[in-house]
Formats: C-alpha cells, structure tokens, sequence
C-alpha cells in the first residue's frame, strides 16, 4: 500500500469518525441495542478499515504494527465502541496465524460478515491460560470464561484449549449448546458476556490447529491486541489533554482564564510529558515490526509498551478531570467516557499488576 | 581501504566505533567513567580521553568536517554515544565542543572560528559558561553584570555563580548586560573572557558531596577586548537561548540511564543484595526501564527529525525534564540497593588513577555521591519547574 492510498484511507476515517460517529449514539447503556455498533461495523469494513489491518498475504492491504496503532490511536481519539479489538485484532491475528484452515472463516471476517471473539487466551479480564478440557471423556464439564468483550453478537468462538495437556485451537458456533453467554453491558459502553462452555466434545467444534505451534500464534495475538490497546489509549490520552487544554482556557475564576494559574500549567505540562513519551514509545516500536512473527522478537518491548501506559493513562486521565473540576463528573461531558475506556484498558489483561508480573515471569 | 566511516552502513559504522573504544580506552580511564558520581567525570581522565579521541578526529561527532568535526548524521552520533556508554568511556565536558562550539559556528566571526574552534577541540582552551547570578537564576534576564564599553575593550564589574569547572578552565563565555534597557532581549551581549585577565578572580565552591565542581568568578574593572564579542553588541540573548537549548536537547539522556539501569540491574541482582531488597527494587527498575525505553525512542526521534526553531528548543526542555528526574529515580533504587555501605564517605581509593582494590564501602559512597550530586541536575540549565513552563508556553500555548 503506498502512501497516498493510506492518506485515503486516514482521510475515510476522519470523515466517518468525525460526521457519522457519536459516542451518545453508538454507546450501549441498559437497553440499548447493538444495532448501531454493528452497522457502523459493517458500513466501516466495506470501507476497508478492516482488510487496512491485514497483511496481502492473508487478504488484506496493511497490517503492519504501525497501520494498527495508527487506526486504533483514531479509535481511542474518538472513544469508539466497536468490537475490531476483540474480532479484527486477536481473533483475526490466529486464524491469519493458522494457515489454510483458518483462511475461510477469516476471509469473511475481513469484509465483515461475521465477527468473532477468542476464549482461553490472556485477552480476557483475567489471567488464566488456554483451558483445560477434555474432549474425550463422556464427564459432565462446566468452564466459566468470566467477562468476555462482545461475546453476545460474536458469530464464532475461537477457543485456546489444553486438550489433555495439548495445546489446541478450537472452533465453536455461538450457537452451538455448549456455549451459553449471559449479555452484560460493560462500563465503557460496549457488550459483554458472561460466557460459559459446558461439555464441549469433538462433534460440536472443528480443531483448527495443534501442538507446539498454538501457542506461539496465540501469544503473537496478545502482543498485537497488547499494541492495538495501547495504540487505543495513547489516542484517548490525547484528546483528553486537548480538552483540558482548551476548557482550561476558557473557564474563568478568579477573573481570569484558569489556564493562567501554574499549578494547572504545570498538570497539564505533565499531562503532556505523559502523551508524547508514550505516542514516541508506541510509534517507535510499532515501526519496527512489520510482520506478525516480529511481535515475538519484541515482546519484552510491547511489555514495557503496556506498563508504561498504565501508568501515563492514569496520570493523563486523573488530571484532566482535576482540571476540569465539578463539569467532569458527569455523565454529559466526554472526558468521564475517555476515563472509563481507560480503566478497562488497564485491566484487560488482568491489571496493572498482572502485566508487570508478567514482564517478570515471561519476558526476561 | 580504509572504511569511510560518514557513509558506511550502520552496523560497519558501530563494529568500527566497537573496535576503536574497546583498543584504546584504557581502564584506568574506565574506572574513572564509573566512578564518576554527575555528569563530570574526573577532569584528567576526561581530558585524556578527549585527547585520544582528537588524535582520532573523533572529538567533536557533531561538528561539520569543515570545523575538525566528524560531519556525521544523527544516527551515528547516537551510536557513538552508545557505544562509548556501554564501554564506561568517561563522558567529555558540554561547554566547549556541545555549547560554545555550535555558538562560535553560527555568530562568531571568522577569526574567531579559526582562533577558537581548534582550541576546543584539542582541549587546549578549556572552557566554563558564565550565565547564572546570585540575583538571576531562573530569572536568567535580571543578570546584572555589566560590560561597559570603553575605546577597544569592555571593562566587566559583576559576578557569576554555578559556574562549572571554572577552576580547570582558562576561558569563560558570559552574558554580560551593555545596554540600559531593562528587557534582556536588546540589553545583553555574549562576550568571550579570559579567565586570567586581571580583576577576574575564581572561587571554588565545595559541594554537598564534599567535591569541587561549581565555582563564583568575581569581575572588578576587568578589561575584555572588544572583538571577544559574539554575535552583535546588545544581541546576545538569542545567542543565549539557542546555547540554552544546545545544552538541553543536544545531551541524549537515554544513553547514559540505559548504561547505568544496567549497572543497578546487575548489582541488584548480585549475592551482595538481600532477595527481599532486589524483589521490591525489580518493579520498580521495571518501571524505569520502560521509562528509559520510551525516552529512547523519544529523543532518537527528535535527532532524526528535521523540524527546527522553537519547537525543538521546547522538545529540548521535554528530553531535560524526563532524562534528569529518570537519573534521580535510578540514584535513590541504587542508594536503597546499597544500604549501610552506601552512608560513608567516599576514600581516595576511588581516585580512577589508584592501582589496587577498592572496597564496597567506595562503591556504595559512589551511590551516595551520585544520589546527593543529582539532586542538581532538576536545578541547573533550567529547574524542572521552569522546563514546565516552557512546555506549557511553547507547545500547549497557555
């Protein structure tokens, strides 16, 4: 794709983004329906954004790290609902990892026909590995997944299994009886579901991939959602310092422009430290993986990448809204829907905790 | 062939540079880099290490050839600097060849780029930089030391402080106010001044850590020619910024944290610490790896970036900022690494030239040094409150 094409293509989304796109409109609250989000889904891969996360090889026209930081950064700019994260991202980047057999499923990903969401894998809102089971045995077996993004419109489940301590990639139909999800909405405005597997057995899922092979795919998934989340936050961290800066200018006290007081400049100078160090940090390492094995060579990296963020999000975040004052309590202004996006973004993997163990434990 | 280093690939580029520091940095030299505890080390082992790198053309990486630089581009420059970091190569003074040298290039006149532009670079001339007041400090524009104009010379009452290395130097450059306006920007010039001139008097000044590194030069009727003038009479004040900013942003910080978050690393996970100690240390170095790691990114990027004018000069005041208070977070996890060894004082067997062991005691002093020297580096070449406002000014327009 050369550049010119790629200016297009950033220019179709600031258009969509900015005239077509609202998040009072397209949140879920209660019960709000999915119909908004998953138009805009749709109508968006019709536009490419989707095949624009794809390398040629799989079908698609980008998909280098830095064509998903550069999307998911406009993502984050705009507080987007939208399930490409948990569909495009991890369970795009295993069915383009697996070969052949992921390649037809994946085919009608790309232009948007279905959307899918991955179970077993470390994107979940906690930390546990692939699941164990069994498929086999003829025992009663029950699997809670917890809170998995999107899984009430996913069309498909990818799940990552231990099948009698093999690794393993499994295909389900949401339909199928051995998934129940129970819909949810989550705090930043999207779907959520409790998902839980019971029974699963060979006649009702289609093995996609086995052995040592799984986990290395699996792992490049995460680093690649790990990029794409960061990517997300960066973009959210900016607009949340261009609004301080602007309200900041405007609200007065005291007789004057807030905006002039140097504890406020200070913060805000911060906030600005906290924004660049980190857009530097995600731009730097997304330009120098171009395809998807490299995310492997840069794991520690993408680690740091994500550590790094929870902690700048946080300070961006709190101190906007110290800066706003009163007005960013509500729920009218956006700066509290930024907010939230953030927090879910922290915990994803399981926490800022669980990610900085993680550096400790598998990326030394 | 010899292998033109301006235009060889990248990695030829840093096994050369390799080669050339691992066959010729001496480890007295190295010990010397080491044990250095701020941004000087010691002043013969660096000026030796500059000697050598001048009879190598190697003294001045950013300086165009023409000047007795190395012409290189900004990618080789870091790479240099990497390289001699990840050797303890003991790191060259700024003033000179960093500060003056670009200064000299763009305002001075030709005699003095023929006079003094070798001088630097051989480490002949070796030069301190007269800014700061007892009155003007962060407000660099109250300086009240005065150059008075009269027939060929300007005879200079008034004093400097914080000025570094003043007692190695011969020289000193100045801003010195000439011009009755109370605004800086058409009161001040940039004058040249030997630092033996009669009337100029240096005196040292011992620091916390019981070492001399900052010094007050007094001025009473000092008579200065006046062709040590650079720039423009009443000018000097855009000549001061544009070194301001060479001061901040021409340093890449990243280098020197990485090597010495190496250096922590390895010790704290040496025999010599507690497992409880290095457990709770390894979050945090954690933490500031990512930091260093982004500062990385940050600051190749700014060296490869074309953009100029103010923006850079306030990216400069961003790099200063972050590299300073990273140094600091890395000297207090090292002094708390370090424990009870860390609160002696430090002996001359730190002394690089010393032939023989040096006791963990000396090391822990190092870290205690460090820690109590660094705490400087948020206060000079601008706080850390007013690089904050820089960036609030000069990029989010408040």
């Amino acid at each position: 794709m050369n550049s010119e094409e790629r200016d297009l293509l950033f220019a179709s989304v600031n258009k969509y983004l900015t005239h077509s796109y609202n998040y009072y409109d397209f949140r879920l609250d209660g019960s709000a329906s999915s119909e908004s989000v998953m138009k805009m889904y749709k109508e968006t891969c019709d536009l490419g954004w989707s095949a624009f996360l794809f390398s040629e090889e799989v079908g698609g026209f980008g998909g280098a790290a830095i064509d998903i930081a550069e999307l998911f950064e406009k993502f984050g700019n705009h507080r987007v609902v939208t399930p490409y994260l948990e569909s495009q991202i991890t369970a795009g980047t295993i069915l383009s990892g697996i070969g052949e057999k992921g390649s037809a499923v994946l085919g009608e990903l790309i232009v948007g026909n279905i959307t899918l969401c991955v179970l077993g894998s470390s994107d979940r809102y906690s930390d546990s590995g692939p699941i164990a089971l069994n498929l086999d045995t003829l025992d009663d077996f029950a699997f809670d997944c917890g809170a998995v993004p999107w899984a009430p419109i996913a069309d498909k489940m990818l799940v990552v299994a231990s099948n009698k301590g093999e690794d393993m990639l499994l295909l389900v139909d949401r339909q199928s009886p051995c998934i129940s999800v129970e819909r949810r909405v989550g705090v930043d405005g999207s779907l959520v579901g409790n998902v839980t597997i019971n029974n699963l057995r060979r006649d009702n899922c289609e093995i996609l991939a086995e052995g040592s092979a799984v986990s290395d795919i699996v792992k490049i998934a995460c680093l690649k959602t790990s990029i794409a989340l960061c990517a997300e936050a960066v973009g959210a961290m900016e607009s949340l310092l261009r609004q301080t800066v602007e309200y900041t200018k405007t609200r007065k006290q005291f007789g004057q422009p807030i905006s002039n007081f140097q504890v406020l400049q200070h913060m805000m100078a911060n906030m600005f430290v906290a924004h660049t160090t980190s857009h530097e940090m995600l731009k730097g390492i997304a330009s120098e993986i171009s395809t998807d094995a490299d995310h492997l060579a840069y794991e520690r990296e993408i680690m740091l990448l994500k550590h790094k963020i929870n902690k700048e999000s946080k300070y961006v975040r709190h101190s906007a809204m110290q800066c706003h004052g009163g007005i960013a309590t509500t729920d009218e202004l956006m700066l509290g829907h930024y907010l939230k996006r953030l927090v879910v973004i922290d915990n994803y993997f399981g926490g800022p905790h669980v990610d900085m163990d993680r550096i400790n434990r598998e990326a030394d | 062939m010899k292998i033109d280093l301006s235009t060889c690939d990248l990695n030829t580029f840093r096994a050369e540079i390799e080669s050339f520091v691992s066959s010729n940095l001496s480890s007295s030299l190295q010990q010397a880099s080491r044990l250095a505890t701020s941004i000087f080390c010691d002043f013969r082992a660096m000026m030796e290490w500059q000697k050598l790198l001048h009879s190598n053309g190697m003294a001045a990486p950013s300086w165009p050839s023409e000047f007795g630089g190395c012409g290189w581009d900004p990618e080789r420059i870091l790479i240099f600097r990497e390289v001699c970091a990840s050797f303890d190569a003991p790191q060259l003074t700024s003033m000179g060849i960093q500060m003056l040298g670009p200064i000299i290039m763009n305002y001075g006149t030709s005699a003095q780029k023929s006079e003094l532009l070798p001088k630097i670079l051989s480490g002949e001339d070796f030069w301190c930089q007269g800014y700061s007041e007892p009155s003007a400090g962060s407000d660099l524009g109250a300086l009240s030391t005065k150059a008075e104009r009269q027939g060929d010379f300007y005879v200079v009452n008034g004093s400097k402080i914080w000025t570094s290395l003043a007692q190695h130097s011969n020289k000193i450059f100045c801003l010195v106010r000439t011009g009755k306006e109370k605004s800086p920007k058409n009161s001040i010039s940039f004058l040249l001044i030997d630092l033996d001139t009669p009337g100029v008097e240096v005196r040292p000044i011992v620091s916390l850590d019981g070492t001399v590194e900052q010094c007050e030069v007094f001025f009473t009727d000092a008579k200065v020619p006046v062709q040590n003038i650079v720039g423009e009479e009443n000018d000097g004040w855009k000549v001061a910024l544009s070194l301001l900013e060479h001061e901040r942003g021409g340093a890449s910080y990243y280098v020197g944290l990485r090597r010495k978050l190496e250096l922590i690393k390895e010790y704290s996970e040496s025999s010599l610490v507690s497992n409880i100690v290095s457990e709770r240390c390894e979050n945090e170095l954690l933490d500031i790896e990512a930091d260093v790691l982004s500062l990385t990114y940050l600051e190749r990027g700014i060296a490869k970036s074309s953009e100029g004018g103010s923006r850079i000069g306030a990216l400069s005041s961003l790099t200063k900022l972050i590299g300073t208070e990273l140094g600091q977070k890395l000297d207090e996890i090292s002094l708390s690494l370090r424990g009870r060894d860390a609160l002696v004082v430090m002996e001359h067997e730190v002394d690089p030239y010393y032939v023989g062991e040096s006791s963990a005691c000396d090391k822990g002093a190092a870290a205690f040094n460090s820690y109590i020297n660094n705490r400087a580096s948020t206060i000079y070449g601008g706080t850390a409150q007013i690089q904050r406002n820089i960036i609030a000014k000069k990029i989010l327009m408040l």
